[in-house]
């Protein structure tokens, strides 16, 4: 890296930033670029290293977790980034195979 | 001219569990009514008498994102109304006349407020605006004299090149602005706010970190009970709170569940700690509130809602609906559900528990032993939304 050098006024500012007394206050951005309303695990197992806890079956949380920006739910953020994703599937337990995935390229 | 109706004579118990009170808020100005000679919920709305023909609903939000009224004398679905704007997120706060219900809409950007017997919207405000992102992250209230509607704004400016994350405020807005409602006034608050609810006594109860209460007309906030920063010494750990559904229900209170282990000796193991549910509840008649483990942590529940005629009585709902005895702190009765169920109410009289949320079906239980009464199919699923009571005394023909 210290071969680099910064040409233009954002990269100046990524070199100010390097320093701790230069750093900004760390910020969640969970209203813009896609989210994440929390860091709190529970989707793979429970907090109690089991699976009864879990939410139950997973179709019943799947909603609940795009929608509120769950992280550990590998869901698309319906908050922001994909808000059309569970269109015309109001029922997911029932019709979870018409909810289609997430491919960046189609974009 | 705010008419503050007393609370009602409910029976006490004082858990043995470690119980802190706290000091009544202060009243704003207002003229204070008699008691009524009939019984009273806890919101002080009559249950005998002549007010007693009133009609009693349970609202919640369906995707697409529509508003459902279910009659809960018949336990039927009696209305659905088209809320604005796409889902997200279903939070709502009912009027205090319980004929308006003000809803989270729009990617949690708008607050929608519906007449829940007509479908009429009769309130918007639209937070947004041209280069400036605004969020509201489960945070909806409506004051005790139904003229302001609270929010916790989480703004973002867009700028050309980069997004600038502004600091949250408290929103107010006037009920009277109708369709185009901007916020009369704004105040800063604490990052991480989620549920909010207003008191009787004029504050409005914050749920971040800590539960604090804020003045909407000065901005001045004050520490109501400590959670995040509760320093119960090396023995506890530090109370993990669920701050997803603001509710509320018939006992007309506000309450944040946590999470907390107890360690056998200040080796701080949690292996061989003791894991407790507890609860932050807010009387929100008087603003009076406490704070105790209510039941050992043994399965997870989601959320709580009390006994509206029994305060000592708590209903709990996830995989399972719960009955708790605060006083004895244990889970009295337990009823497996089909599927995971996130929100839970009572009916006024205390002889109804509802479990809602996540899936398109709402679960009907009786209070006394949990069995299964009914089981309300909607047309969506609720995912994030409230499950909320509404009651309106006089709803006309």
């Amino acid at each position: 890296m210290k071969h680099l050098k910064s040409l233009n006024n954002k990269a100046h500012l990524l070199d100010a930033a390097e320093g701790t007394d230069e750093r900004e206050e760390v910020v969640a951005m969970q209203t813009i670029v896609g989210c994440t309303a929390t860091a709190d695990p529970g989707w793979e197992i429970d907090a109690f290293g089991g699976l009864a806890s879990l939410c139950q079956p997973m179709e019943s949380d799947l909603y609940g977790c795009a929608d509120a920006c769950w992280w550990p739910a590998q869901v698309p953020d319906t908050m922001n980034s994909y808000p059309e994703w569970g269109s015309g599937v109001d029922k997911v337990d029932q019709d979870w195979r018409r909810i289609d995935g997430i491919v960046e390229d189609d974009r | 001219m705010t008419t503050i109706i007393p609370p009602p004579q409910r029976a006490i118990h004082p858990p043995t569990a470690t119980l802190i009170a706290v000091a009544a808020l202060v009243s704003l100005a207002g003229a204070a009514t008699m008691a009524s000679a009939h019984s009273v919920d806890a919101s002080g709305a009559e249950i005998d008498g002549p007010h007693t023909g009133g009609k009693e609903y349970l609202l919640t939000v369906t995707r697409p994102n529509d508003l459902q009224v279910i009659d809960m004398a018949s336990n039927e679905l009696v209305r659905s109304c088209e809320i604005p704007g796409p889902f997200g997120s279903g939070i709502m706060s009912p009027a205090p006349d319980g004929r308006v219900v003000y809803i989270l809409s729009n990617l949690w950007q708008d607050i929608i407020g519906i007449d829940i017997q007509s479908c009429e919207v009769t309130f918007h405000a639209a937070q947004s605006s041209p280069g400036e992102t605004v969020k509201s992250f489960q945070s909806v209230a409506v004051s005790a004299d139904g003229t302001e509607v609270y929010t916790v704004q989480n703004p973002t400016q867009l700028k050309l090149d980069h997004f600038e994350v502004l600091e949250p405020r408290l929103a107010v807005f006037n009920v009277a602005d109708g369709l185009d409602a901007k916020a009369v006034r704004t105040f800063p608050v604490d990052r991480r706010i989620t549920k909010i609810v207003a008191t009787d006594t004029g504050d409005v109860i914050l749920g971040g970190g800590d539960l604090k209460a804020i003045d909407p007309n000065t901005g001045d906030t004050r520490l109501v009970m400590a959670l995040q920063n509760w320093d119960r010494g090396p023995r506890w750990s530090t109370p993990d709170a669920f701050a997803m559904h603001t509710q509320g229900g018939p006992a007309h209170e506000y309450i944040m569940p946590y999470s907390t282990a107890e360690f056998v000796d200040d080796n701080q193991d949690m292996a061989s700690a003791n894991w407790w549910w507890g609860i932050a509840r807010v009387d929100l008649a008087t603003g009076e509130a406490e704070r105790m483990e209510i039941a050992p942590l043994s399965e997870v529940i989601m959320n709580f809602a009390t006994d509206p005629t029994d305060d000592n009585t708590l209903y709990g709902v996830f995989n399972g609906v719960h009955k708790i005895d605060i006083a004895n702190q244990t889970i009295t009765e337990r009823y497996d559900l089909p599927h995971t169920y996130y929100t839970v109410n009572v009916s006024r009289d205390g002889k109804t528990v509802y479990a809602g949320g996540t899936s398109s079906d709402i679960s009907v239980h009786r209070a006394d032993t949990l069995e299964k009464i009914k089981s309300i199919q909607l047309p969506g699923d609720m995912s994030t939304t409230d499950m909320r009571v509404a009651y309106i005394p006089d709803p006309g023909p």
